[in-house]
Parts: structure tokens; C-alpha cells; sequence
């Protein structure tokens, strides 16, 4: 199988867990707690447990997002619940459905992924974006947004004009996107989280 | 005025892009908050205009009508409210201010108090008695995201909306939640407490209606209009009418809906074409009334069972 990827921005985030902060020696690692994002108006309650998000038929450039979910020593938060949800390729939300709305467990290694197809724009919102709402016992609630460098409301510069979006508030929840053409355009990104308490 | 199903509509003209619209009064007057914080009134009977006047004050970060069309709020960037003669824009009072800037104010059926949550995610809530111009209680949850509010008839009960889709109630005197209410799977935009107090209806995002029946609270829910933000109630809620603007898309229809709630029953549907903003008011039993804005053109149309 050949696999040809590229890192289309590469921008000044660190993917994943490279959010870490570095350790003092023999000290357990520190973690920053994942940005906090607004929850908006189109979460919605009960969506369905699964991976695969993608609706047969629809169009759209095939999306594979994958992370961890760690508490602020780096321990994986096995049984950590996500919910994700976000707007088909034209903008729009599915209101009276569950398209594009998951909810999932993660593995006991802290891990998760899942399929979807890449988000659209819409009139009240200048960036693509998903948002997750991520909860373990005994931890703070996680509400956040991913979102993705290769949008082009950021104009290939995600540093200068992520205020573009009012609502993106932090750089960091902007993550590099990486293409693979295995059986035609796909897009993936790594995002962990980070769950305070 | 004319029906909904005729296609005639009532066509007005404000004299900049309309930022806000409220039907008013009983449904009689309708009023703009036009850039360049213009408010101007328009009768719904003739279309004829009742006046337009310029806020001159410090920049707001909230405004509300109350349903009389008589006093305005304004809430500005200190976490100052006053009221002001809607008419002529002189100020009627200064009320204590909130710990935050108010990004969303909301007069009470009657026009005697006023709720304001302040303009971050978090909620914090501050509520005035408008005639004595006391602050009469505040709460915070810096754990929860607020939608809307509704004040109950009775003062001394508030339903906030949750972005969640939960509904918190909170006893007013005390300041603490009494119950949450886990009904609804999408958040409000459109919420509101029967005239009579006998019941709190909201109208959440995924097209249903939900109506609490006070004092139990037990619910029954509706068909209603995805996406709904505007929604008024029938003093013994037996009927509601709800509207939606045109959003995500821009291209989907607005569109309003006068509905007899406890039968789950459509007694009247009016597409709206591309409206930024909607406001409804029900006139009487099977008789609403709906105004949707685009740029600045307003039109106003009547929806009977």
C-alpha cells in the first residue's frame, strides 16, 4: 500500500501530548488542561455510541480524528465519555436527527478514533470546527472545539488569523491536518485532550 | 393586516438594517432596534410609523423591550441597567448594577422585573425589581452555560435555559436552583411561563414543544419548528406560537407556526422567505401574529386556525 502523506501546516502547535509541559525530573509530568470552547446551541442530548460518523451518500473530504484523553499527569482516563458533534460538509447542523453526532467510550489506554466527514462553514461561525464535550468521574467537564489548520478561513497562517473567529479564543485548539490518498483524499488529525479537575 | 394563506403581507421600511425587532403591546405595535441604535414603532394595524429616537448613551452590551412597548433596558459595558421611556428614550431609572456586564435582559411578563445574565459562557444571573429599582437576587454556576431566561407571573420563580438542554429553576428568594428540568434534548432559545402561571413552555432547537405543567412540573411535549427562537404562549397555555429566522443556512426558510399544544396539533403555518429575525404574539384564541425582518424591510402577517 502507498501511502503518500504531508504535513500541509505546520504552524506552532504540538500535537497531542506534546502539550506537555517539561517534567521536573522524577516529578510526575504536568499537563495543561485542554482550552476551554463554548458549548453553542447545537449540542443535543442522546446522541448514539459509535465511530463512524459518515453518512452514506453525502459528500465531502473523509475525516479521521484519533487522540487521547489524559488527566493532567498524563494517566490515560480509561471510560472517559466524548460526545462530538458538528455540521455536515454544507454548514448545517442536523437538528431533529443525530448526523454527524456521536458519543463514545474511550479505550483503557486513554485512546479514541473515529470517521467522519470534514466539517463546513456557516454564517455564524467563520471556522470549520467539532465540538466535544469530554466527562470522567471525578473530573472537571471538558466543553471544547477542535478545529483545523488547513481552513481556509486561516489562510494558510493560523498563528496571525485565528481571531478571525471570535469564538476561537486559544491558538492551541487548532490542529495540523495531514492528507493520505489511500483510495482517494483523506484528511487526518490527532487531538488529545486534557481533563482538569 | 391580512392572513397567513392569502400571501398579502404587511410591508414596512425602517430607515437602516434592523438588528432586533419585537412585537409589542398585544401584538399591536411592533418595535426596531435599527443600527446606529435607532428605535423606531410602527403600528401593525396600518403600518403607520409612532416615532424613531437615538440612544445617545454609553455603549450597550444588552437591550430589551418590556411587552408593553412602554420601557426599554439597557445594560452597558460596567454592568450598569437603566430604563428608559421607550418612546423618548428618558431615563426612568438606574438600577444597581450587576457584578458583570449583561450581555442578555429580560423583562417579566408585567413589565416588574427584570433578568439579566451576564455576557460570558458562564452563568450569573442578576434580577431587579424594576419599580422599586432593588436588586432582588443574583446566582452563579460557573459549571453551567446559559440560553435564556423566564421569569414566572408569580416573581418568585426563574427558568433558565441551559446550552446542555437542561432547564434550571431557581427560587428567587432564596437564590437556589429548585429543580432541573432534563426534558428537552436541545437547548431553548424560545422559553416562557404561561400568563396564568400554570405552566413554563419552551420551545428547544430540535422541534419539539415542551410543556411543563406547574405545580408538578410533569411534561408533554408538542411538535414544533426546528430551530426555534421566538415563541409566545396563551395565558393558560393551551396554544403557542413559535418562529424560527433563517440560519444555518442563511437560506433556510423562516418560518412561524401557531399550535394548539394540548391536542399536538398545527393550526397554522406561514412560511417566511429569508428572514434574519422573527418576533411572535398570539392576539387572541387561533389568531397570532409574526414580523420578520431582512436588511431593512420589515413584514408583518396575521396567522388564524
Amino acid at each position: 500500500m502507498s501511502i503518500s502523506r504531508r504535513e500541509l501546516v505546520e504552524g506552532g502547535v504540538a500535537i497531542g501530548v506534546a502539550l506537555l509541559a517539561a517534567p521536573a525530573r522524577g516529578a510526575s509530568p504536568t499537563l495543561e488542561p485542554t482550552p476551554e470552547n463554548e458549548l453553542g446551541p447545537f449540542y443535543k442530548k442522546g446522541a448514539p455510541a459509535t465511530t463512524n460518523l459518515i453518512v452514506p451518500g453525502d459528500p465531502g473530504l473523509p475525516l479521521a480524528v484519533s487522540g487521547k484523553v489524559l488527566d493532567a499527569t498524563g494517566k490515560p482516563l480509561s471510560g472517559a465519555i466524548i460526545e462530538v458533534w458538528h455540521t455536515d460538509t454544507r454548514g448545517v447542523y442536523d437538528l431533529e436527527g443525530y448526523r454527524y453526532r456521536a458519543r463514545m467510550t474511550v479505550a483503557a489506554d486513554g485512546s479514541y478514533r473515529f470517521q467522519t466527514l470534514m466539517p463546513g462553514h456557516y454564517p455564524e461561525r467563520v471556522a470549520q470546527h467539532i465540538h466535544y464535550r469530554v466527562s470522567a468521574p471525578g473530573r472537571k467537564v471538558l466543553v471544547t472545539q477542535l478545529y483545523f489548520a488547513t481552513d481556509p478561513a486561516f489562510a494558510g497562517d493560523p498563528d496571525h488569523n485565528y481571531k478571525k473567529d471570535p469564538v476561537l479564543e486559544d491558538r492551541r485548539l487548532i490542529r495540523p491536518v495531514t492528507l493520505g490518498e489511500s483510495g482517494g483524499p483523506q484528511a487526518a488529525v490527532v487531538f488529545d485532550t486534557v481533563l482538569g479537575t | 393586516m391580512s392572513d397567513a394563506g392569502t400571501g398579502a403581507v404587511l410591508r414596512l421600511d425602517a430607515s437602516g438594517p434592523v438588528l432586533a425587532v419585537a412585537l409589542v403591546a398585544g401584538g399591536t405595535r411592533v418595535s426596531a432596534l435599527l443600527a446606529g441604535m435607532r428605535i423606531a414603532t410602527w403600528s401593525c394595524a396600518d403600518g403607520r410609523s409612532i416615532g424613531e429616537v437615538t440612544y445617545r448613551g454609553p455603549p450597550p452590551t444588552a437591550a430589551a423591550i418590556d411587552q408593553a412597548g412602554d420601557r426599554i433596558a439597557i445594560g452597558t459595558g460596567d454592568g450598569a441597567v437603566r430604563i428608559l421611556d421607550a418612546t423618548t428614550l428618558e431615563a426612568k431609572a438606574e438600577l444597581p448594577r450587576a457584578r458583570s456586564a449583561c450581555g442578555q435582559l429580560t423583562f417579566s411578563r408585567d413589565g416588574s422585573l427584570l433578568a439579566g445574565l451576564a455576557g460570558g459562557r458562564h452563568l450569573e444571573l442578576s434580577l431587579w425589581n424594576v419599580g422599586t429599582a432593588r436588586l432582588t437576587g443574583t446566582f452563579a454556576d460557573p459549571a453551567l452555560e446559559p440560553g435564556n431566561v423566564a421569569l414566572h407571573p408569580d416573581g418568585r420563580t426563574v427558568a433558565i435555559s441551559l446550552l446542555t438542554g437542561d432547564v434550571a429553576v431557581l427560587d428567587v428568594a432564596s437564590g437556589r436552583p429548585t429543580r432541573t428540568l432534563s426534558d428537552a434534548q436541545m437547548t431553548a432559545d424560545a422559553l416562557a411561563f404561561a400568563a396564568n402561571g400554570s405552566a413554563l413552555v419552551a420551545a428547544p432547537y430540535d422541534g419539539t414543544v415542551l410543556v411543563w405543567q406547574l405545580p408538578r412540573w410533569s411534561v408533554k411535549r408538542a411538535r414544533g419548528i426546528p430551530g426555534a427562537n421566538a415563541l409566545a404562549v396563551a395565558a393558560d397555555a393551551s396554544q403557542a406560537v413559535t418562529s424560527r429566522n433563517s440560519y444555518n443556512p442563511r437560506d433556510t426558510p423562516a418560518e412561524a407556526r401557531l399550535i394548539d399544544l394540548a391536542a399536538d396539533r398545527v393550526l397554522a403555518r406561514v412560511s417566511l422567505g429569508i428572514a434574519s429575525h422573527t418576533d411572535v404574539a398570539l392576539l387572541g384564541p387561533g389568531h397570532a401574529r409574526v414580523v420578520s425582518t431582512q436588511g431593512s424591510a420589515l413584514e408583518l402577517r396575521d396567522l388564524r386556525a
